[in-house]
């Protein structure tokens, strides 16, 4: 290390103040172990250079000492050592509660219940309900376009801000579009439609309404050979007066989230699967929300009906539990599968051959 | 005369033996730090908002141990629970202007905006001050099952009021549940804190976990130093995702980060409706599990994924203790730490810990901090804090303080305009992430404006049953000042005794007359704005 006037402040090069004496006349040099007075040092230098004579020896002397001063020196004797509280250990009491909110039993009872629900879901019945409140429209409340799509048509109106107010004093605010359209697949024709919406409220002056989003949807394929595949999703969170509603859980506020279902049925031959992520609007119930993934079941894979996919429940304090119920390959023709709560078995969850039968009971679509 | 080449060796000497070094750390000179008087208006602008009383002040004056009884007494005021919302304010960072949703989406009037906004900016904090001031362990924060809010928000939100109200809820808010099944983890489980931390499905939660991580654990994944992947296709999810699992520039941080991010799913909105963006989506809590991301976990050790999980674990974690104690101090002392304040980080630490989480033994030490008091010293913990010499008053403290004095308060739809940005706050060096520390020109107009309009209500006659009404009650007006007049408002205003052959007394009179030559009316406002004005009112 070297000490320059870019590194004034460097250790070893730091004027150490001697206890007691004034700083101006106490600092000394630190060089090792030894400490030369500065105020000696620079009035040795000041009679060196009025003299000329005595000025060569001074100033080896001064860049001796300089150098010597400031040259590598030994580290600093360590401080005293100090006794610094040492610091408490923190040590917290708050536990979570990891318990599971659900019994095999609560389980059991929900499952067929919120498989039924999904069902009735009723998407013609959801548009059917919106496009009566749409009647209370006139030719410019709310503002309506009708465009052309490629095998169909979209028929959207909008009305922004604070809305717009029909003739019959009805409020429209929002956004909503509604699509038919008839589409190919693998050769064969595919109908369809569906309604989407960002937040609109349809608001009537005896107090029918619908407010909330949604964006639901059907299609119908029927293929030559007999096989007729109906779709349906929904995503809705949405709420409606008790007339508006009627009995469908999506417009009570029953049920809240997104779902898709397929129906197929050859003859005698019915499959349904779905997929969804709903949660039920009553707070107090033991399952505050339910997967179903990869649901699949038909009555041609077992004699009282194969089921394969997993269902996950949600208790009241957040604690999912598993089912697991046959693969695709090999599904489960007890339709029984082991609920699980984090990695513990708590028992069997089935469901019985008749309500596997009544799952599979329909003409045309189970919904 | 001396050769150039004798110049070195003279430099070299002279500069390694300078008769003024800087005083050595082990020996500092006698510091005595701010004087009683300071620290009572420090202390009391910090903890209440507002100026000692003159009572309080001769107090101090009188006997100067009286200090710290005041000051500890400080903490039991109920302004104290604003002050601590103030405190936390930057953790949260949900002081803002904009919203996703505002009243209207609600059916709620449009006068109500303001209102609403406000509503929601103040949610998370509102629980916070109210822990504090009830003195109720500070890591129920984060494991609450009550939320407390502007009633406001029971018209728009999925809440419930709880039968029982606590006497202690400040007014104009009640506790309440929310009734949609959510978790309960205290502030993670306010809408207020996922509206003010958006997240995409792609993001993931990320930000938000980021968020959580920064506002309890003052762990900001943002400042650590990261060697950016430059051969990462960032159009490309899959890419992306590849990265984040197996880069090891990724995976410092998502490895922690990602775990955390999924115990947020219940706040994906899948919608973007009002009724959607209120309710907690329970059946979207286990979304990462179907989008292949990370298992929840908690700094490397699994977990059940519950929010309610998280807020213990994060109380749980040392790290909690150790940034709420940091938080307070930095806001106490308005300045960010350093090295040489981890000793007394420490020692507050200990005080915290000790008292059972109770964030009132925490502030009460703070406020006696050396350090906090203007003094640099050694702490016995380790380290040699810098003593705070001087503050900036906060926008906030600036209007309540000139409210408490004057009963003026610069307002819009019934909200303090110095707590909104598009109003004055941003203008006067406020922000959602806490108030500059550096006086500014904006500031100085806030300051000058506030001080304008308390002139004139007092003037008026509005100033209700404010310190400066009451001391210009009776007074006649039309008269000049007396000086006992002026050194009474001196001290109601500036916190500080002169007598009446003051300078400052002097030259307040001189003004009054100066101006009376237009009104005695004029001549009040002008000598009122002065004293409301003083640059001692913002500095403390």
């Amino acid at each position: 290390m070297s000490c320059s006037l870019a590194h004034p402040g460097v250790a070893g090069c730091t004027p150490q103040k001697v206890g007691g004496e004034h700083p101006a006349t106490a600092t000394t040099l630190t060089m090792g172990a030894l400490r030369f007075p500065c105020v000696a040092l620079r009035s040795a230098l000041g009679t060196s250079v009025a003299t000329p004579g005595a000025m060569h020896r001074s100033w080896l002397l001064g860049v001796s000492l300089a150098f010597v001063a400031c040259a590598d020196s030994p580290p600093d004797e360590p401080p005293p050592p100090v006794d610094r509280p040492e610091p408490s250990p923190y040590e917290p009491t708050v536990e979570a509660n990891e318990d599971s909110q659900l019994t095999v039993e609560q389980a059991q009872a929900a499952l067929p219940a919120l498989l039924h629900q999904v069902i009735a879901t009723d998407p013609e019945g959801i548009r059917d309900r919106l496009g009566a409140l749409m009647a209370h429209a006139d030719a410019t409340c709310p503002p309506t376009t009708v465009s052309d799509i490629e095998g169909g048509t979209v028929t959207r109106w909008e009305a922004y801000g604070e809305g717009c107010t029909s003739g019959d004093g009805t409020l429209f605010q929002g956004e909503v579009r509604f699509t038919t359209a008839e589409t190919m697949q693998d050769g064969v024709p595919v109908v369809g439609w569906s309604l989407d919406s960002l937040q609109f409220e349809v608001r009537t002056t005896t107090g029918d309404f619908m407010r909330g989003s949604l964006s639901v949807g059907a299609t119908t394929q029927e293929r030559p050979d007999g096989l007729v595949i109906d779709t349906m999703a929904i995503r809705s969170q949405l709420e409606a007066d008790a007339t508006t509603a009627g009995d469908n859980p999506w417009l009570t506020g029953a049920l809240h989230g997104q779902a898709e279902l397929l129906a197929g049925r050859q003859g005698p031959g019915r499959l349904l699967q779905m997929r969804a992520v709903v949660k039920p609007a009553d707070g107090d119930a033991a399952v505050t929300a339910t997967e179903l993934n990869e649901i699949q079941l038909d009555n041609a894979s077992c004699p009282e009906g194969g089921l394969s996919g997993s269902v996950a429940m949600r208790d009241a304090l957040g604690g999912w539990h598993d089912v697991y119920f046959g693969s695709d390959d090999a599904p489960s023709c007890t339709a029984c599968g082991e609920l699980d709560f984090q990695g513990e078995a708590m028992g069997q969850l089935c469901l019985s051959p008749a309500q596997r039968t009544q799952l599979l009971t329909w003409e045309t679509t189970p919904w | 005369m001396v050769k150039p080449r004798y110049l070195l060796p003279l430099v070299l000497l002279a500069v390694g033996c300078d008769d003024d070094p800087a005083p050595p750390p082990e020996a500092p000179a006698v510091d005595p730090g701010l004087d009683a008087r300071s620290v009572l208006v420090r202390a009391s602008l910090d903890v209440r908002g507002v100026r000692p009383t003159a009572a309080e002040l001769d107090a101090v004056l009188a006997d100067p141990t009286q200090l710290d009884v005041l000051v500890d007494g400080m903490v039991d005021d109920p302004r104290f629970e604003h002050r601590v919302r103030a405190l936390f304010a930057p953790a949260l960072r949900t002081r803002r202007d904009g919203y996703p949703f505002d009243a209207t989406d609600y059916g709620l009037e449009e006068e109500e905006r303001l209102r609403f906004l406000r509503a929601i900016a103040e949610e998370g904090l509102n629980l916070i001050g109210h822990v504090a001031a009830t003195d109720r362990p500070f890591s129920e924060v984060l494991t609450a099952d009550y939320t407390i809010v502007d009633p406001i928000l029971l018209a728009a939100w999925p809440l419930t009021q709880t039968g029982e109200q606590p006497a202690s809820l400040r007014e104009g808010t009640v506790m309440a549940r929310y009734d949609d099944a959510r978790p309960s983890a205290g502030v993670l489980s306010t809408n207020a804190f996922y509206w003010r931390h958006t997240s995409t499905v792609d993001n993931a939660n990320r930000g938000r976990a980021n968020a959580v991580a920064r506002a309890f654990l003052c762990e900001d994944y943002l400042e650590r130093p990261i060697d950016f992947p430059t051969g990462v296709d960032l159009t490309n999810e899959t890419a992306i995702n590849d990265a984040i699992n197996n880069n090891p520039g990724c995976t410092a941080c998502h490895a922690t980060l990602d775990p955390l991010a999924s115990h947020l799913w219940g706040f994906m909105y899948i919608a973007d409706d009002a009724v959607t963006w209120s309710t907690y989506q329970s059946q979207n809590e286990r979304l990462w599990e179907q989008r292949d991301l990370a298992a929840p976990g908690f700094f490397g050790t699994p977990t059940s994924g519950r929010l309610s999980s998280l807020g213990v674990d994060i109380t749980n974690d040392p790290r909690f203790v150790s940034c709420t104690v940091q938080r307070v101090y930095e806001g106490l002392l308005g300045r960010e730490i350093t090295v040489a304040d981890e000793g007394q980080l420490a020692a507050h630490r200990e005080v915290f810990i000790s008292a059972g989480l109770s964030l009132k033994a925490l502030v009460r030490s703070v406020l006696k901090d050396p350090a906090y008091r203007g003094r640099t010293h050694i702490s016995e913990w380790g380290g040699r804090p810098e003593g705070v010499d001087l503050k900036l008053v906060s926008p906030e403290q600036l209007s309540t303080s000139v409210e408490a004095l004057t009963g003026y308060r610069l307002s819009i739809f019934g909200v303090n305009m110095t707590e909104i940005d598009f109003a004055v706050r941003a203008l006067a060096g406020g922000g959602e992430r806490g108030p500059t520390s550096t006086p500014s020109l904006g500031h100085t107009i806030v300051h000058r404006r506030l001080a304008e309009g308390a002139a004139a209500i007092l003037i008026q006659g509005e100033g209700d049953a404010s310190p400066l009404a009451q001391r210009l009650s009776g007074v006649d007006l039309s008269a000049e000042p007396s000086p006992d007049l002026i050194v009474g408002l001196i001290a109601d205003t500036r916190s500080e005794r002169v007598t009446a052959d003051d300078p400052a007394v002097t030259s307040l009179i001189t003004l009054w007359r100066d101006l009376s030559n237009e009104s005695s009316e004029v001549a009040w406002r002008g000598v009122l704005t002065a004293l409301l004005a003083d640059p001692a009112l913002a500095i403390y």
